[in-house]
């Protein structure tokens, strides 16, 4: 009775895990093109508490009251003439992100204002896209990033050992040759296209966690960090790395899963319109003490978002002539980095930049794991040198940065000054 | 050490006849100002429903319903069923519901504690009904429990159970599930008289997510091996 009791029991465990798996593989494409026609409403997602029907089977459960919610999203479908394509509870926010399509003739603005103000619904806005700063330029042929931050000395000090890395990105080549082993966890956010390695995801892997002295390519900034390569942007054109765009519900779905993985660093070489749900999900990232290195747009006068919005870790490439206050300046051009194929390229572009300082501060972190964002921006940007006599350019002193943390002398204490002058206007 | 199964189906709609008819328009009638609040349910199936590590089903198969409505401000408040089989006095199935309620607050920083009670009333001859307060935290995939009972199954005693729970994705819908708790009694041991003034339980297993249902494979422990419920030192 026992032995049989025991077989059904794992056949049905069997079974249930079986299907699990066959109902993700049969998961609805969203991104399909139709991204741009389509709003985002948050529903509130029920704090955490005791359940008797959940509380003895799986503790607190993001899941439980997920019925509810789904039927309130249904009855606003219906009212407002809308499609759900997709949703994503969000406990870090307290929300439930549902994606709806809106109809052709339907006017947008005036659909998420009047969602704005439905009292079922927590907050709505319309789904915005984003684009990988980023130009593949290979008229740049010399290497600068290594001499500029005395690399392989502050190896000798740190290697971000252990520092949790989140790249949100485009697909990364997980078994190229400077990359192998590299990166530590690999989820794709992007539903409806095929998970592939992409351009612009690989060579920011690879400047910030490329294996170092394997006599192979490149050492990446923080050779030995745990790398989490999130995919939420996707390469339109094939060998475009500045050809990639995300959404709004792709970066969300990215950013709250590194908020969960326990995060300590989030790269984001990306730009474009303010967004208040990722707005949001920054907030909650700084308030857990987690750095972000975003890109700025040196095409946008405040940097563009996420560069413009307060606390995050803005940089722009050394080369950027017009750059808002607080926008620290890294190695931006003549970036030797792994690119997809097996092969190795020149990149430049403030997304670069932001990936190089994504390992300078997994390397601080790994001094000293506690230190909160505000800390680390500090140390950056007090040891910045100013570009010119009165510009406010300041380009990052890595060496000046490590010993700062370190509270011990970094790069033989020979930071030369010469290595740090700007390129000219 | 047990093995237990359990199917959990979430209710998309409220049940619109019987005897909680009333219940249910009475229910609809006090949330309906607050459009923004949320009303779920669960039906449930276990193979043997473990209560704090001892089961309250005799070992056998046992049927859940619960119920629960969240108001946008964190105020809760739900109600749960189960079937139940005593030991003693006699092996018939009673009904055992509990009545719950609190609030709950949720920080910035992604934690969030509740102050709650919950009352747990069983039918049949036991009288085994009894009041109960606990305040929790949880954060991410981690929360704990505190609880307090003054008279714990009408038991001479009073009884404070802690308990600490995880739920960790392994992939996609599936999560491993993991639980601690220990029962500590004043005076005696709950479930064997002796001096021996606390019991620990344990559970771990494994939780497949579907859309609209869940299944759950649970290993169940407890230090007090072959406990019952009522205990038999509980007064008739």
């Amino acid at each position: 009775m026992t032995a049989t009791r025991t077989s059904l029991l794992v056949l049905l465990s069997l079974c249930a895990v079986a299907c699990a798996r066959l109902d993700r593989v049969t998961a609805t494409p969203v991104d399909d093109g139709s991204t741009e026609r389509q709003v985002l409403v948050m529903l509130r997602l029920a704090p955490p508490h005791f359940r008797p029907d959940v509380a003895y089977g799986g503790s607190y459960d993001a899941r439980a009251g997920g019925s509810a919610r789904r039927r309130i999203a249904e009855a606003i479908a219906s009212q407002y003439s809308l499609t759900i394509t997709n949703d994503w509870p969000m406990q870090a926010l307290g929300v439930d992100c549902f994606v709806m399509q809106v109809g052709s003739n339907a006017s947008l603005p005036r659909l998420v204002e009047q969602l704005s103000l439905d009292p079922r619904v927590e907050s709505a806005q319309s789904m915005n896209l984003f684009r990988v700063l980023a130009h593949n330029d290979p008229l740049y042929p010399l290497q600068p990033s290594a001499k500029l931050w005395h690399l392989a000395e502050l190896h000798k000090i740190t290697t971000g050992r252990y520092v949790r890395v989140a790249e949100v990105d485009t697909g990364v080549e997980l078994d190229h040759p400077d990359l192998s082993g590299r990166v530590a966890l690999a989820r794709n956010f992007v539903d409806g296209r095929q998970d592939v390695a992409e351009e612009h995801g690989t060579a920011v892997a690879g400047i910030i966690a490329a294996r170092a002295d394997d006599r192979l390519g490149i050492a990446g900034i923080a050779p030995e960090a745990k790398l989490m390569a999130l995919r939420a942007c996707w390469q339109e054109l094939p060998g475009r790395a500045d050809a990639a765009i995300c959404s709004s519900f792709t970066l969300a779905k990215a950013l709250h899963f590194a908020l969960d993985e326990n995060a300590q660093v989030i790269n984001l070489s990306l730009g474009g319109p303010r967004d208040r749900l990722l707005e949001r999900l920054l907030d909650a990232a700084m308030t857990r003490g987690i750095t972000v290195v975003v890109a700025a747009d040196p095409g946008v006068r405040d940097g563009g978002f996420p560069a413009s919005h307060p606390g995050v870790l803005a940089v722009a490439g050394d080369d950027a002539h017009d750059v808002p206050v607080g926008v620290l300046l890294g190695p931006g051009r003549d970036i030797p980095t792994t690119m997809v194929g097996a092969k190795w390229g020149f990149v430049a572009g403030s997304s670069f930049a932001a990936a190089h300082l994504t390992g300078l501060v997994a390397l601080l972190r790994e001094l000293a794991p506690n230190l909160r964002p505000q800390q680390i921006r500090e140390a950056l940007a007090a040891q910045a040198i100013p570009a010119l006599a009165g510009d406010h350019r300041a380009i990052v002193d890595a060496c000046a940065a490590v010993a700062r943390i370190a509270g011990t002398c970094a790069c033989a204490c020979a930071v030369a000054g010469d290595t740090k002058s700007p390129p000219p206007l | 050490m047990r093995v237990q199964w359990q199917v959990t189906r979430s209710l998309r709609r409220p049940s619109k006849g019987g005897v909680f008819r009333h219940a249910v328009a009475l229910w609809f009638a006090l949330v309906a100002a607050n459009v923004s609040a949320q009303f779920s349910g669960s039906l449930i199936l276990v193979s043997d429903y473990r209560f704090r590590g001892v089961s309250l089903s005799h070992n056998n198969p046992a049927a859940q319903l619960g119920a629960v409505y969240d108001d946008a401000r964190g105020w809760y408040a739900g109600a749960f069923a189960s079937t139940v089989q005593f030991a003693e006095p006699s092996s018939s199935r009673e009904l055992q519901t509990i009545a719950f309620g609190g609030y709950v607050w949720r920080f910035g920083s992604g934690l969030s504690s509740e102050v709650g009670a919950d009352y747990s009333a069983f039918t049949g001859p036991g009288g085994y009904s009894y009041p109960e307060v606990y305040w929790g935290i949880a954060y991410e995939n981690l929360s704990g429990r505190l609880y307090y009972a003054p008279r714990y199954f009408v038991h001479d005693s009073d009884a404070i159970y802690g308990e600490v729970n995880g739920a960790q994705p392994l992939l996609d819908r599936v999560r491993l599930l993991a639980h601690a708790g220990v029962l500590r009694n004043s005076t005696e041991n709950f479930y064997t008289g002796r001096s021996v003034h606390h019991v620990f339980d344990a559970r771990l297993g494994v939780g497949v997510d579907f859309d609209q249902f869940s299944v759950q494979l649970n290993w169940v422990g407890s230090s007090s091996a072959n406990a019952t419920y009522p205990a038999e030192t509980v007064p008739c």
